[in-house]
């Protein structure tokens, strides 16, 4: 992967303007879907070699979420204001951006199925589990959509943002530097067990008005 | 997916319907009898594995081109255990589906 820091051409996209009204229409939403789809296929395709089971795919939901609602989003996606673990990376696609995975209540449970070769007491492996599976979901969520759009994508390395803390915490709209987020929320399933896993895609409104002009011409394609 | 069908047999498009979810999929192909059926593995109510599943010995079933992103290899096999002729990748790719519609002479080799 190329460092998130090697800067792309933005010349395609609009350098000023408001984005206040940015939506996605229903059909770009189902165009959307169609590319996440695709995308979690190669995510669990590569989990299934990580853990060495076979991963039933989930059906993934996508919102476009006004960074001033996100929080209410996350209350109804987290309904009892359960703690997340969450893996942060930075990459670049048409603009800078920024990807959280948040892993919910069974985050543990996650942990226990990843775990099973190694030292499951051990922070260091459980910190290298956590972010080989935050990698795994964010580059697959970019990389698909960048694909799909015939642009590139970098990244720079995940990190750890907090373990096991209320997602409202994490979550301050105020200091955000984005006005909206692609919500992702995905559910996989390993043979009898299942986690859910929400994606927050925070990108610039002329990244994702640019998204929504491409998808357009995606649709046409389908 | 409709329309890249609809553009593969030119002139002489066949009759297409959908159903909307796995559950609408079983109800449509015990009913009535199709030719093949384009098959998603992803669905909200019922998975692709559970229509192939319930309909497994039933007479009278079409041929399934199971549609899907999933490329684990264990996927096909699943599928194909359970009765399927074919499976695709998505998204759909026009040489990939004319392919398989010409191996199941459901549509004419281009004359060069």
């Amino acid at each position: 992967m190329k460092a998130a820091e090697e800067r792309e051409p933005e010349s395609e996209l609009p350098q000023s303007g408001t984005f206040g009204t940015l939506t996605l229409n229903a059909d770009q939403l189902d165009a959307l879907r169609e590319i996440v789809n695709v995308a979690m296929g190669r995510a669990g395709d590569a989990l299934s070699q990580l853990v060495d089971r076979f991963i039933q795919l989930p059906v993934p939901e996508i919102r476009l979420v006004a960074a001033t609602d996100l929080v209410t989003s996350l209350r109804n996606l987290l309904p009892n204001g359960e703690p997340v673990t969450v893996v942060r990376q930075a990459f670049r696609c048409m603009a800078p951006g920024e990807c959280f995975v948040l892993f919910g209540e069974n985050s543990d449970k996650v942990l226990s199925i990843l775990t099973q070769r190694g030292d499951r007491n051990s922070r260091a492996f459980r910190d290298e589990m956590l972010l080989d599976v935050g990698n795994l979901l964010s580059g697959a969520t970019v990389s698909g959509i960048a694909e799909q759009l015939g642009k590139n994508a970098s990244y720079s390395p995940p990190t750890i943002l907090c373990v096991q803390r209320p997602a409202v915490q994490i979550i301050d709209a105020t200091k955000l530097p984005w006005k909206h987020a692609l919500v992702l929320r995905v559910n996989f399933r390993i043979e009898g067990e299942s986690f859910v896993a929400h994606v927050l895609l925070f990108w610039p409104d002329r990244a994702i008005w640019a998204i929504g002009q491409h998808l357009a011409t995606f649709l046409e394609g389908l | 997916m409709r329309k890249t069908l609809t553009l593969l047999f030119d002139a002489d498009p066949p009759l297409i319907e959908e159903a909307d979810g796995g559950t609408a999929a079983v109800s449509a192909i015990s009913a009535t009898r199709y030719d093949v059926v384009f098959l998603d593995l992803t669905m909200p109510d019922k998975s692709g594995y559970d229509v192939l599943a319930e309909l497994s010995g039933k007479p009278h079933l079409p041929r399934f081109a199971v549609m899907s992103a999933d490329i684990q290899p264990k996927a096909k096999e699943r599928v194909m255990n359970l009765g399927a002729t074919a499976f695709l990748h998505k998204p759909p790719n026009k040489d990939e589906l004319r392919t398989f519609l010409i191996e199941q002479a459901l549509l004419e080799v281009p004359r060069s």
